[in-house]
């Protein structure tokens, strides 16, 4: 399990050169996506299904990049996006064309709900910690919206 | 304030940043933000994903209108964070016009390496096997097989092959090297691991990401359309890995 941890920690390294993240900020996302899979692996451990997992690691991760986000100032997305990849339902996708090639009609069915439930929860869980982070209140700077209606 | 300069400079950070994968609403409110500091009665930005209208408008002027369409877009957080700190600064009073348009012409030229884009490819490749549970021979395989994904993707960038196109290719390759190896050559491990692993660098994560952050953010045309880039782009892998292991599996 923790090979598997390490594992993720590097792909998401890796994964942010290929998206030519910002050098300082590939540490931080590393650290997060290892975390996000740490917690689906504990979870999924735990007998917790694979939907509810996604959910609450996507949760850690998603809450984790808008918090850093705001601290460096930076777009969610260049946080979000290599974050949650682990979580991504690659596997599903697989899975679903490998059943229909030995034509498993019930199996076929099975990994589509489950692919489709997984990047459903990988949503929700992005949805929840932009909700949330939108109730504080944001510094608004008095500069940086110049008023409409000031030319005269 | 000289506002054909920062129409220029708003059209192309919106540019660079819709080729670059930012969301939608992103660039619709950086470009807004940059447009209103010419304090003009009217600016106005448009932007759906495959391109976007901006204007400035006074009884004092000339009404200007841009319009651009955008073909080629890809993901580079990179420079849209550099775009991003670039609008903050001018907006904030820190840039001036002409050092910002200068910055961001200078983003603009620099070009992509990809020598570095296939050595990741590789590390992305075996890293995700190592995180899925592979033994270390499927690590190895993957490594090689996301090499030469990697190889395949920049050849279908060289001939401007559609993403569609270029998605199923790739993941075909994946399949057929990760079939050959263990069935064919019979080295030691399983076919799953390698080629979960393998995919995850063509799965759209991105396309999720940014298809949630749009919706959310009230732009609701930008949210189907990337919904729609994720199923296609998804359909892509499944029929390229379905191409690879149907066809071998038939011999």
């Amino acid at each position: 399990m923790l090979l598997q941890i390490i594992g993720s920690f590097f792909a998401v390294v890796a994964f942010c050169f290929i998206l030519g993240s910002p050098r300082n900020y590939i540490l931080a996302a590393g650290i997060m996506g290892a975390l996000g899979w740490a917690l689906f692996l504990f979870l999924s451990q735990r007998g917790i299904s694979v939907g509810i997992a996604t959910f609450f690691s996507g949760c850690l991760v998603s809450l984790c990049a808008q918090l850093l986000a705001r601290i460096a100032k930076t777009p969610v997305t260049i946080f979000v996006i290599p974050g949650i990849l682990p979580l991504v339902p690659g596997a599903g996708m697989y899975h679903i064309v490998a059943s229909i090639i030995r034509s498993n009609g019930p199996e076929t069915s099975y990994y589509i709900a489950q692919t489709l439930t997984i990047s459903g929860m990988i949503a929700v869980s992005i949805i929840v910690a932009e909700s949330l982070f939108h109730l504080l209140p944001v510094k608004k700077k008095p500069s940086a919206q110049p008023k409409k209606g000031d030319c005269s | 304030m000289d506002n054909k300069l920062l129409l220029d400079t708003a059209v192309m950070a919106g540019e660079l940043m819709l080729e670059s994968g930012a969301e939608t609403y992103r660039v619709e409110d950086t470009m807004r933000r940059m447009l209103s500091l010419s304090q003009l009665k009217t600016s106005q930005v448009f932007v759906t994903v495959t391109g976007f209208v901006a204007t400035l408008d006074d009884p004092s002027i000339h009404s200007m209108t841009v319009v651009r369409r955008i073909s080629s877009r890809g993901t580079n957080l990179g420079k849209i964070h550099q775009i991003n700190s670039i609008s903050r600064n001018l907006c904030s009073g820190q840039l001036s016009l002409e050092d910002a348009f200068h910055q961001i012409r200078e983003i603009k030229r620099t070009p992509q390496k990809p020598r570095a884009c296939l050595i990741s490819t590789t590390v992305v490749t075996a890293a995700f096997t190592m995180t899925f549970g592979g033994t270390l021979w499927e690590i190895l395989i993957a490594a090689l097989a996301g090499f030469l994904m990697a190889l395949c993707l920049y050849a279908c960038k060289r001939f401007h092959m559609q993403s569609f196109l270029s998605t199923l290719l790739s993941a075909a390759v994946v399949s057929v090297c990760a079939f050959l190896c263990t069935r064919i050559l019979s080295m030691p491990g399983s076919l799953d691991p390698i080629v979960i692993g393998s995919i995850m660098p063509l799965v759209p994560g991105v396309a999720i990401t940014n298809a949630v952050f749009d919706t959310l953010n009230g732009d609701y045309l930008s949210g189907v359309a990337r919904t729609m880039e994720a199923f296609v782009t998804a359909a892509a892998v499944a029929i390229g890995i379905g191409i690879g292991l149907g066809l071998l599996q038939g011999l």
